[in-house]
């Protein structure tokens, strides 16, 4: 059975789950109290000792239904010895022995082998799986099946018949099982290494490129990434610690007790995080673009980031009350169809907006706040008023200015991002998760 | 402590059933293995599915002290582990002062005055200046205790590393003292909302439990044990209610502790079936956001009337 779990274990790691050497030692311990007798309790077992977060769950059911599926535990072979011969069981091999003495797990540990000595990384068309079937029928111990079948269809002598019987029905079963095996062998390795190659590749994508299904993937990529740089930069941005005993402020504290110390002061150490305010240009050029910022954006813990959010079309609006009352996805589809927020979906006008913001906002902008803009620049031949743009970079204490077209394009047709761009500290063109990811480990560098 | 606690999967369903805390199958098997390895056990889920309640139980089940660490952000070792009683130790240099005279007063040079002193300086660093906060307590006790590390996830990262230690090896290492071995092995859980991930390392310290939502008949028979007054008829509406609010689309899905205070309402006003009118009066019970409220008051006939036809089938 030890075998069999080891299996198990391997292909839960092949499906991406990740099991320790410790984990798995404490799983068999753990199986050795609770038995094999119950399925629900071994399922149980296994689940609760391997099984580390919600999103493995599912997998784990999966597998598990494939692996252990349910005639391992039901009793149906029936019980042999009163037709058994014993003589002609001698001339038998031990696969047919294991049958039908009932002993299931002597005919797993044959299977299994079989299994085992079968390379199947090179199954990588579901058209295949029927010459891995036979492959592993063919291995030593499973063939040996067919020809006892063959044998004792030769024999005449009572229960024969009914010997042959048993062992077709077990070797369809066999048959079905290995194809569910090679099935899920078929999807576990091709799964597996599309998985590491989407995630690759989704990160260079670029943004106008995505359709629906894509973009749900996306925002996996955009939560593995944004824990990473959580992990790189809690460290420094601990906001509040509490520090050891403060001797010089405790002398002062104390000295009017007549120098008897007795009252204690702390260090205290107060971090700032960094406060950025992110304006978005949500009409239909540059959407995807603005929904992905922003979502990775909110995806970064708010101990790390003090974040508000303004949208820009004709004119602009704040946005941040949205984020705090739905979760990512929801919210940014709200803002996209203008729900509860007070924005005039007409044609861009950045000049007007920068209005906006210098009037509604401006002053809460201090001097160690970051401001990043997403914008194509695109004004539709309106006044860019770029003065503004001065007067918030004036403001704050560095101004990003993301633009999704590539940097050949900025100033052409009715782009001002040339009169812009003398007025940002950085400019830069962005349009995939790499280059986001780049701005905003830049933004908690500093 | 007692041995015949913990011997299968279905006493501890028994027993926990006594203490008024109904556990599902999965539960159960997770606690008899939790307790028979030594394993912590992190348990996540929903708030409100009695997850707390379940570190409680245990303790009452074991009748053994139940320490309880409530998480939040900032905690760090001195709050959670020990910390010098720095008050008394100043406080009493103070008043030592005089023995300490005595001790150094005939020294004839300094280094001889330093030397005395050294012998008799880890007097201030001795456990009787220790203050032993939950963690160390728990380790500290005679008897095995349920240590209850509530919301771990409210903690910062670095306080997770540094449960580390103690939930494998069960051991503290203080600077001044050495390493401090448990007298018991606590028996413990750690809950936590899923507000933030738990790292991995953690993850596989543990055993993993994942209390959800629980299904009807099980919801049913917690309500029975709880609120044992309840008719029959009017638990199934509730419960089939409950359950159908928790399908809709709304921002924080009733727990089963609401459930519970929702049962006891009713019951205070001697409804004995539920009507949209009095749902709707004590729909505050339940749902505790306007916007949800909002949201069940289109569908709120529909759903009582499917509530009330369970009982009449």
């Amino acid at each position: 059975m030890e075998f069999i779990l080891q299996s198990f274990f391997t292909i839960l790691r092949e499906s991406g789950v990740r099991i320790s050497v410790g984990e798995s030692i404490v799983a068999m311990n753990a199986i050795k109290l609770i038995g094999y007798s119950d399925r629900e309790s071994f399922k149980h077992t296994l689940s609760t000792c391997l099984i580390k977060t919600i999103e493995e769950k599912e997998i784990f059911e999966k597998s598990f239904e494939l692996f252990f599926s349910a005639h391992m535990f039901e009793s149906q072979l029936d019980d042999y010895n009163e037709y058994s011969s014993d003589e002609i069981k001698e001339e038998l091999s031990e696969i047919s022995k294991n049958i039908l003495d009932g002993d299931k797990a002597g005919l797993m540990t044959i299977v299994r082998k079989a299994l085992q000595n079968v390379d199947f990384r090179d199954l990588k068309r579901i058209t295949q799986q029927g010459l891995y079937i036979r492959k592993v029928m063919d291995q030593k111990g499973i063939r040996d099946l067919e020809q006892d079948i063959g044998m004792l269809a030769e024999y005449n002598f009572p229960g024969a018949g009914r010997m042959t019987m048993l062992l077709e029905k077990t070797k369809r079963e066999l048959v079905e099982y290995i194809d569910s095996y090679v099935s899920q062998q078929y999807n576990l390795h091709n799964d597996f290494n599309d998985r590491v190659n989407e995630e690759t590749r989704i990160r260079d994508t670029t943004f106008s490129k995505i359709d629906q299904k894509k973009a749900s993937d996306m925002s996996r990529v955009i939560q593995i990434l944004a824990k990473q740089l959580y992990a790189l930069h809690s460290r420094r941005r601990k906001n509040y610690k509490r520090g050891t005993l403060d001797i010089r402020k405790t002398l002062r504290k104390n000295s009017s007790y007549q120098g008897y110390i007795f009252v204690p002061q702390y260090k205290y150490k107060k971090i700032q995080r960094p406060e950025i305010f992110v304006i978005c240009d949500i009409s239909n050029s540059v959407q995807n673009m603005s929904r992905f910022m922003l979502l990775f954006v909110y995806s970064l813990n708010k101990t790390l980031l003090k974040v508000r959010s303004f949208a820009l079309c004709s004119n602009l609006t704040e946005v941040s009350h949205v984020f705090k009352h739905n979760s990512g996805e929801i919210a940014i589809d709200k803002i996209h169809r203008g729900e509860d927020i007070d924005i005039s979906m007409g044609p861009t006008d950045y000049g007007q907006a920068f209005k906006d913001f210098k009037e509604q906002y401006l002053s809460t902008v201090k001097s160690t706040s970051t401001v990043i803009i997403l914008g194509d620049a695109r004004n539709n031949e309106g006044d860019p008023k770029s003065k503004l743009l001065k007067e918030i970079q004036d403001q704050c204490k560095t101004l990003i200015w993301l633009n999704p077209e590539v940097e050949t394009m900025w100033g052409a047709g009715d782009s001002v991002m040339d009169e812009y761009r003398k007025y940002c500290d950085i400019a830069q063109e962005c349009n995939s998760i790499n280059h986001l990811h780049k701005t905003l480990d830049l933004i908690l560098r500093s | 402590m007692n041995n015949e606690r913990f011997i299968s999967v279905e006493e501890i369903m028994e027993s926990y059933k006594t203490e008024s805390y109904i556990c599902s199958k999965s539960i159960a098997t997770t606690l008899f293995l939790a307790y028979n390895l030594g394993k912590p056990i992190l348990v996540e889920g929903p708030v409100g599915v009695g997850k707390t309640e379940l570190a409680k139980t245990t303790a009452k089940y074991l009748g053994s002290d139940l320490i309880r660490l409530q998480c939040y952000e900032g905690l760090d070792e001195s709050k959670a582990l020990y910390e010098w009683k720095y008050g008394k130790q100043l406080l009493y240099t103070q008043i030592l002062k005089d023995s300490l005279d005595k001790i150094i007063n005939d020294a004839g040079n300094l280094t001889e005055a330093m030397d005395r002193l050294h012998q008799h300086e880890d007097v201030f660093f001795s456990p009787n200046f220790l203050e032993p906060r939950p963690l160390l307590k728990a380790l500290q006790m005679e008897n095995r205790s349920v240590l209850l590390i509530d919301e771990v996830d409210k903690a910062d990262e670095e306080f997770e590393a540094f449960l580390l230690e103690i939930l494998s090896d069960f051991q503290v290492s203080i600077p001044e003292i050495g390493t401090i071995g448990a007298k018991s092995r606590p028996f413990v859980f750690l809950t936590s909302n899923n507000t933030r991930e738990i790292s991995d390392a953690l993850r596989r310290r543990c055993l993993h439990l994942y209390i959800p939502f629980p299904e009807a008949e099980l919801e049913s028979d917690i309500i029975q044990v709880k609120v044992p007054e309840i008719t029959e008829s009017l638990k199934t509406q509730l419960v089939s209610f409950i359950q159908q609010v928790r399908k809709l689309e709304i921002k924080k899905a009733p727990s089963i502790g609401e459930t519970i205070d929702w049962a006891k309402v009713l019951l205070l006003l001697h409804i004995d079936k539920l009507n949209p009118e009095i749902v709707r009066e004590t729909l505050s019970v339940i749902l505790k956001f306007q916007e949800d409220v909002a949201t069940l008051e289109s569908k709120l006939e529909d759903i009582t009337l499917k509530a009330v036809k369970e009982t009449e089938v």
